[in-house]
């Protein structure tokens, strides 16, 4: 008898272990294909540099909707065409936000960027201040003729290159051009062309801006697997912490300065963004608008930070 | 100012010039359009831009080839999404490859040569309406930079090609120019940073007529 119940209660157990297996694998494969994972690592060993290169590559074996697990996080990865109309343009919504990975956190002043905050009101806020106030045709229009100046300024210098005959490393040429662009529209002159006090904060604040791109651009081990996040073992964090407040301390400098006096505000005489943003009728935090002029000044520099290791 | 910088306008400039060095063919064609179009009696402005197609297709080439963020910026999920009876749990970090997409064998003829034929009398643009050509994103996260960085990257590399003849280095044969993306991994710059000789293609008083 005690031989049957046993003989019965392991059946048992094998069917439902073995249905468990299958509902496993079907919830597996309703997920779209990848390389294998391993504990902890998940799909790391399949990636190299270039990561676009090796995502290509896996792609042309697992189609064009892959899935990678790197840590603990899920990761989709897109390489087609039609696939990315669903994603950005049938699913737009769905897929509107954004990861809160370490980085995107300082580098956007703790979510007050355009570009890296995760969708919801405080994005449609800055989306809104962003094409109605700033990046408005006339404001477009406005900088014409600075950008005319930047050009000119990139063909003199290019001129004296040449009358010494000498190779021209192009790179630092046009970061000039565009930063001194952005100088522009961002603080109304040229980094040169302001005196002292407000000259070295400015000329601080683009320095500080290029260092944590290339510091927020590296990978973070407590993005892949937050447990280690309170350990923050690369130092990651630290090192971000610390330039973040420089480029705090720069813009504050800068935005005092810009407060003083009594400056009238509008769509046509004023022209630059930190007086404009100063001024809003929406009254933001110093921290949004540090936010705000930041991404100007970085670009995207985050893009993959999650996948390089 | 600035001394190293990852950069994504800088180096879409680079890659243009680069990859018009390597080609002196497209870039002859560049210059006798911005000659026909602008002359060489007076800088160029801005407002020479929309009259410059050739000059826009070398700009949507040297897009697909060296998207500026070649994975993009990912998105995330926040709610589980089933596209082509596939699951996509939520609060996936989903990365779409530009690079990938713009060198599709599928989509594209000859995907590795820089032919910016392709985007002539096409009505391909880069606003993120073409799926195959996205190096600025599409929907609503699209880049919000995208008219600001188009114009100063048509502005910027019309004006070098008006102004200057370029060559490579003294020893290297254009065609021997290196247009391999380096490793560094998060951006896409190229293998070895562009060094160029420029010449003067304009009569000396139109550089005075700059400032």
């Amino acid at each position: 008898m005690e031989f049957v119940s046993g003989f019965w209660f392991l059946v048992v157990g094998v069917v439902t272990l073995l249905l468990y297996f299958a509902w496993l694998a079907s919830k597996v494969s309703s997920q779209p294909p990848g390389p294998p994972n391993w504990p902890i690592v998940g799909s790391l060993f399949y990636l190299s540099h270039p990561i676009y290169h090796s995502l290509g590559e896996l792609a042309k074996k697992y189609g064009p909707i892959m899935c990678l697990r790197l840590g603990y996080l899920n990761q989709i990865v897109i390489s087609n065409a039609e696939m990315a109309m669903e994603v950005l343009k049938i699913h737009d919504v769905d897929f509107a936000s954004r990861p809160l990975l370490v980085g995107a956190k300082h580098l956007s002043f703790d979510w007050n960027d355009i570009i890296l905050t995760p969708y919801g009101d405080t994005w449609h806020l800055l989306r809104k201040i962003w094409v109605t106030k700033l990046f408005t045709k006339t404001r477009l229009n406005h900088f014409e003729l600075g950008r005319q100046e930047e050009v000119a300024y990139m063909v003199e210098n290019i001129t004296t290159h040449c009358q010494e005959g000498k190779l021209i490393a192009m790179k630092p040429i046009f970061l000039q051009l565009i930063t001194n662009n952005i100088c522009r529209m961002l603080f109304g002159k040229r980094h040169d062309q302001f005196d002292g006090f407000l000259r070295k904060n400015i000329v601080d604040f683009f320095n500080s801006m290029s260092k944590i791109g290339v510091v927020g651009g590296k990978p973070n081990i407590s993005d892949l697997i937050p447990i280690l996040k309170p350990f923050d073992l690369q130092g990651f964090e630290r090192q971000l912490k610390l330039i973040r407040n420089e480029i705090e301390s720069c813009l504050s400098n800068i935005f005092m300065e810009y407060r003083k006096g009594n400056k009238i505000v509008d769509d046509f005489t004023t022209t630059n963004f930190v007086e404009i943003l100063l001024n809003l009728d929406e009254k933001l935090e110093d921290q949004a608008i540090m936010g705000i002029i930041a991404v100007c000044a970085s670009h995207l520099t985050i893009f993959n930070l999650m996948i390089c290791m | 100012m600035i001394g190293a910088g990852v950069d994504t306008t800088t180096s879409t400039l680079e890659w243009a010039l680069l990859e018009l060095i390597h080609r002196p063919d497209i870039m002859k064609k560049a210059q006798e359009e911005i000659d026909k179009v602008v002359g060489r009696n007076r800088p160029m402005l801005e407002s020479d831009l929309p009259n410059l197609p050739y000059l826009q297709a070398i700009i949507k080439e040297n897009f697909r080839l060296h998207p500026a963020a070649p994975t993009a910026i990912p998105h995330l999920n926040n709610k589980n999404i089933i596209i082509s009876n596939y699951n996509i749990p939520a609060n996936s970090i989903v990365i779409v490859n530009l690079w990938a997409i713009g060198r599709d064998p599928k989509v594209w003829n000859k995907p590795q040569e820089f032919d910016p034929y392709r985007f002539v009398d096409s009505d391909i643009n880069i606003r993120g309406r073409h799926y195959g050509l996205l190096p600025f994103g599409s929907g609503r996260r699209q880049c919000p930079g995208f008219d600001i960085a188009q114009l100063m990257v048509q502005y910027g590399l019309a004006v070098i090609l008006h102004a200057f003849d370029w060559s490579p280095q003294p020893g290297v044969e254009p065609k021997d120019m290196n247009v391999m993306e380096g490793i560094n991994g998060f951006t896409l710059a190229p293998v070895e940073p562009l060094v160029a000789i420029a010449k003067p293609r304009l009569p000396t008083q139109v550089y005075k007529g700059f400032i």
